[in-house]
């Protein structure tokens, strides 16, 4: 079983900011969601986030949402990779700069 | 001598009742004649002291091209916008008759200065230009009242002033009409990975904008950032502006966070200079020094991302063939930061001075601009 996000449907086309403040789709946002969802699946299920079809997705963004699950302790670096499959076919730089982030968090 | 101006018609009088039912000798009209010159000349230089009143503004006269990329331009444009703070605008007189182009950062900028000032109900005294275009351009960026000048009536659409759009807003969530116009520059493209990295750049700079330019103390009500595009045919122009805390302001600090740890030696190599020497660069240089740091003023960790968003397309030009080149331009305070890149790979970065050097006039504020000229 997996779990699947398409980020451009189910959270936002343009995803955009850092903290709470910033906006109504920023990293915290994302990060907040993105613990909702592991927290209701098996701990074993893996998540499948889909970035194809958005318009942008800023550093701030990716790094907030996804370093933030390493930095509040989520999930440790080591168990990312077996936890999130990350899809970016239209933008695969995005998949390389989330696994940057989470390897420097 | 002292004429007033009912003296013409007293005059007039005279010299009817004089000469009531005579007819006038040629003599008596000479005199009739030279009495109303003498009274002509004295009421225009009656007149004209009037006018000299009015004229005794300090008389700002703009050339061809309003740009903050001109030293002598810029330094007009800074003294306008300054008066609004020093409440000395009333003292200035626009001229805007020679102006024949707006450039668009400048254009930016501007109606943001007078936007954070319009409580003030500011009225200039201005003469318009003679030229469609800038005046299509101030009626367009709603800057007609402000400058006193009549707004413009568009009976034929002028291309190049119908593709410019503005917006604004106070945090990352761009406005609807915005998000519109951000369709219409991925439908110029092929490549969809150039809009990406276009809407992914303007996207951060607007982020940078909400989370860095604006302090606690900085007034609530005017945390916000304004946006304009020019899109035509061969070119697509973005600008992003704020007025908040400049990039040289907080550029030393953000040096000195990104070489914590490092040794002194890669310091002095990566920054071509010993830290002790930041607070003798010129803003332009401390721009670049910023620009190229993966660090912010803000010392939280993860953070300061941004700006290689915001140049990531200007430093791959030559990955798209749809693009001729990229030209991306940081203003901020008395510092210039471009860099440019062409399709064949070749780039150069430069300030607007020779060697990196500043201008004299200071800006509020940082404006980013992007200009994607198409093959």
């Amino acid at each position: 079983m997996m779990a699947t996000i398409n980020v451009a449907k189910d959270f936002s086309l343009m995803p955009s900011g850092r903290s709470h403040t910033d906006g109504s789709y920023t990293g915290e946002h994302f990060y907040d969601y993105l613990v909702r969802i592991m927290n209701s699946i098996p701990e074993d299920e893996k998540i499948i986030v889909n970035f194809d079809g958005i318009l942008s997705a800023g550093s701030s963004f990716l790094e907030q949402s996804f370093a933030g699950l390493i930095r509040k302790r989520n999930i440790t670096k080591s168990k990312f990779s077996d936890k999130f499959i990350i899809e970016a076919n239209d933008y695969p730089e995005i998949r390389e700069k989330i696994l940057r982030y989470v390897k420097e968090a | 001598m002292n004429i007033s101006r009912n003296s013409v018609i007293v005059a007039y009088s005279i010299s009817h009742s004089i000469f009531p039912m005579k007819k006038m000798t040629l003599e008596q009209k000479n005199w009739l004649k030279k009495f109303n010159i003498k009274l002509r000349k004295s009421h225009s230089k009656e007149e004209r002291s009037v006018r000299l009143i009015s004229h005794s503004k300090k008389r700002i006269e703009f050339n061809k091209k309003l740009s903050l990329f001109h030293g002598n331009e810029r330094t007009k444009i800074v003294k306008v916008l300054r008066s609004l703070s020093q409440n000395t605008y009333s003292q200035l007189y626009l001229d805007f008759r020679k102006l024949e182009l707006i450039e668009p950062l400048t254009a930016l900028h501007i109606v943001h200065v007078l936007n954070k000032y319009k409580d003030l109900n500011v009225r200039f005294k201005s003469r318009h230009s003679q030229s469609i275009v800038p005046r299509a351009v101030f009626t367009l960026l709603g800057l007609d009242k402000v400058l006193g000048l009549s707004k413009i009536r568009k009976n034929k659409p002028i291309e190049i002033v119908d593709n410019w759009h503005m917006f604004s807003g106070n945090n990352c969530d761009l406005p609807e009409d915005m998000q519109n116009h951000i369709l219409m520059i991925y439908q110029k493209f092929t490549d969809q990975n150039i809009p990406f990295k276009l809407v992914t750049a303007i996207n951060e700079a607007i982020n940078n904008v909400i989370q860095h330019a604006y302090t606690k103390s900085s007034n609530v009500d005017f945390q916000k950032w304004y946006a304009l595009t020019r899109i035509d045919e061969k070119c697509i122009v973005v600008v992003v502006s704020d007025l908040g805390v400049t990039i040289p302001q907080t550029a030393p600090l953000s040096i000195l966070e990104a070489f914590q740890g490092k040794a002194n030696k890669a310091k002095e190599v990566m920054l071509g200079a010993d830290l002790s020497s930041l607070k003798d660069h010129s803003d332009s240089k401390l721009i670049q020094l910023a620009t190229n740091l993966d660090t912010t003023r803000t010392k939280e960790k993860g953070r300061g991302k941004g700006f290689n968003d915001i140049l990531d397309l200007v430093r791959r030009t030559d990955e798209f063939p749809e693009i001729e080149q990229v030209h991306t331009s940081v203003l901020s305070k008395s510092g210039s930061y471009l860099l440019q890149s062409n399709s064949d790979g070749s780039a150069k970065e430069l300030s607007l001075n020779k060697n990196f050097d500043d201008f004299e006039s200071k800006i509020e504020g940082t404006v980013i601009s992007w200009v994607i000229r198409l093959v």
